[in-house]
C-alpha cells in the first residue's frame, strides 16, 4: 500500500521519492498546499477507485493519514 | 465539421488595473498566496464602463482587425452573465451603438457562465448559412456581483470583454461541443432577483457570487479534459497534435494539472490569467484575441478553445484555421 501510495504521490506533484515515509507532513515536508491536497485527492480517488470528502482532505497531516484514510474505505 | 472561418477578432479591457498587493490592503490575503494558488496578479477592473461599454469596444476592434463595417454584421451573440438590464439585451444595446439598427439583424444575449462564449460560437456556427456574418462577444462586468470584502472570491476575478466575426469560409473548419448538468447546490451561484415581495415575503435583491472552490476545481479539471477529448471525437486529430489550446483562464493550478494528467506540454497552453484574472465569458474571447494579436495563431494550425463555468456548463471548440 505505501508504494501504491508513494506512487500516485509523486505522479501527483514533483518530489524524491525518499522523502515520502509514513512520518513525512504533507505542508512542512512535502510542500503539499490545500490545492495540491485536492490534486492529490484526485489521484487517490482513481487509483484506489474511492470517493474522498473535502473535510477528509483537509484533515490530512501526514504520509500515514493517507493510508489510514486510503485503507479505511477500501473496507 | 463545419466550413466556418473566423475572420478577425479583438478584445478590450477597463482602466483600472487591481494588483494583489492592492487588494492586500482590503483584506486579509497576500500576492505570495494569490500567485501560489491561482497565478494571478492583476486584474482590471471598471469604474466608469459597463458591460455593454466593454463588449463595444471589443466588437469595434474585432470589425476593425476583420477588415470588415458594421452594416456586414447580420447576427449578434453576446455571452454575458452580467448584462447591464434584465432587458434590452447587451447584444441589442451593441447593435445600436454600432449603429446598425436599421440593418436586419438578429440579435441576443446566452447565459452560460464560465462556458459562455463556447456555447455563444456553437449557437452561431449552427445559424450561419441563414445568416452571413456573426459578432459574437464574451463580455463581462465581474465586478458588480464580486464581494470586495469576501477573499474567496475578490482575489479571482475581472471585468473585460472579447470578440469574433465568425462568417462561412472554405479555407478554415471547426467542430463543436458543449455539455451541461444542473447543480441547484450552490457550488458556483449567483443567485438573481428574488420572487416579489407581494407574493412572496422576501426582498429583491441580487446576491453576490458565491463559490466552493475546492468542489469547482475538481469538476473544472475533469471538465477541461472531458471536453477536448469529445470535441476531436470524429476530427481525427488527437490532443498531441493541437497546437494551441485556449483554456478558460480561472486558475493556473486547474490548467497545469489538466496538462500533467493528459502529459501536455504547458507551452501548448495559452495563458493571460496572470494580468487579467478570470473574466467569466470573456476570458477564453480575450485570450483567442491576444494570442492572434501575438502571432501564435497561424493559418494551417489546429486549435482548441476549452471552457468551464457555472450552471454547470462546459464545451470546447476546434479549430483547423
Ligand atoms: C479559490 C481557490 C484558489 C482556493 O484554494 P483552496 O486550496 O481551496 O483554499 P482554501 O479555501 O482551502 O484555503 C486554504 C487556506 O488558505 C486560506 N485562504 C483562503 N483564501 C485566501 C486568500 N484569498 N488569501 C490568503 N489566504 C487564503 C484559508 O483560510 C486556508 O487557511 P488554513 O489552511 O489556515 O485554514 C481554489 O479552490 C480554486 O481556484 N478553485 C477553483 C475556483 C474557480 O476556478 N472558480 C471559477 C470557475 S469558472
Amino acid at each position: 500500500m505505501l508504494e501504491q501510495v508513494k506512487k500516485v504521490i509523486m505522479d501527483a506533484i514533483s518530489v524524491e521519492e525518499e522523502l515520502i515515509t509514513p512520518q513525512a507532513r504533507l505542508s512542512e515536508d512535502l510542500g503539499i498546499d490545500s490545492l495540491s491536497a485536492v490534486e492529490l485527492s484526485l489521484e487517490l480517488e482513481t487509483e484506489f477507485d474511492i470517493r474522498i470528502e473535502d473535510e477528509e482532505i483537509s484533515a490530512l497531516v501526514t504520509v500515514q493519514d493517507i493510508l489510514d484514510l486510503v485503507n479505511s474505505k477500501k473496507q | 465539421m463545419k466550413n466556418i472561418e473566423i475572420a478577425g477578432s479583438g478584445y478590450a479591457v477597463p482602466g483600472r488595473c487591481i494588483t494583489n498587493h492592492d487588494l492586500e490592503k482590503t483584506v486579509d490575503t497576500s500576492d505570495e498566496w494569490i500567485t501560489a494558488r491561482t497565478g494571478i496578479s492583476t486584474r482590471y477592473v471598471s469604474e466608469t464602463e459597463n458591460t455593454v461599454s466593454l463588449g463595444c469596444r471589443a466588437a469595434v476592434n474585432a470589425i476593425a482587425n476583420a477588415g470588415i463595417t458594421p452594416a456586414d454584421i447580420d447576427l449578434i451573440i453576446v455571452a454575458t452573465m452580467t448584462g447591464d438590464n434584465l432587458t434590452p439585451s447587451t447584444a441589442c444595446l451593441i447593435q445600436e451603438k454600432l449603429g446598425i439598427n436599421s440593418r436586419h439583424v438578429m440579435a441576443f444575449d446566452i447565459n452560460a457562465a464560465c462556458s459562455g462564449f463556447i456555447y455563444a460560437m456553437h449557437i452561431a456556427s449552427a445559424m450561419l448559412g441563414q445568416y452571413r456574418c456573426a459578432l459574437v462577444i464574451g463580455a463581462e462586468t465581474l465586478s458588480k456581483i464580486i464581494d470586495w470584502t469576501d477573499r474567496n472570491t475578490c482575489v479571482l476575478f475581472g471585468d473585460g470583454a472579447g470578440a469574433v466575426i465568425m462568417r462561412p469560409g472554405e479555407k478554415s473548419h471547426m467542430a463543436f461541443y458543449a455539455d451541461s448538468a444542473g447543480d441547484s447546490s450552490g457550488t458556483l451561484q449567483a443567485t438573481g432577483p428574488l420572487l416579489h415581495p407581494a407574493l412572496e415575503n422576501c426582498q429583491r435583491t441580487f446576491g453576490y457570487l458565491h463559490m466552493d472552490g475546492k468542489e469547482v476545481f475538481r469538476f473544472a479539471v475533469k471538465a477541461i479534459e472531458d471536453s477536448i477529448h469529445h470535441v476531436l471525437e470524429g476530427t481525427g486529430v488527437t490532443p498531441e497534435e493541437i497546437d494551441l489550446i485556449i483554456p478558460h483562464q480561472a486558475n493556473i493550478r486547474i490548467i497545469s494539472y489538466v496538462a500533467r494528467k493528459m502529459g501536455l506540454p504547458m507551452e501548448k497552453f495559452f495563458i493571460n490569467l496572470d494580468t487579467f484574472g478570470n473574466t467569466s465569458a470573456a476570458s477564453i474571447a480575450i485570450a483567442f484575441a491576444q494570442a492572434q494579436q501575438q502571432g501564435l495563431i497561424r493559418p494551417g494550425m489546429k486549435i482548441v478553445l476549452v471552457g468551464f463555468g457555472a450552471g454547470f456548463t462546459n464545451g470546447a471548440v476546434y479549430i483547423r484555421m
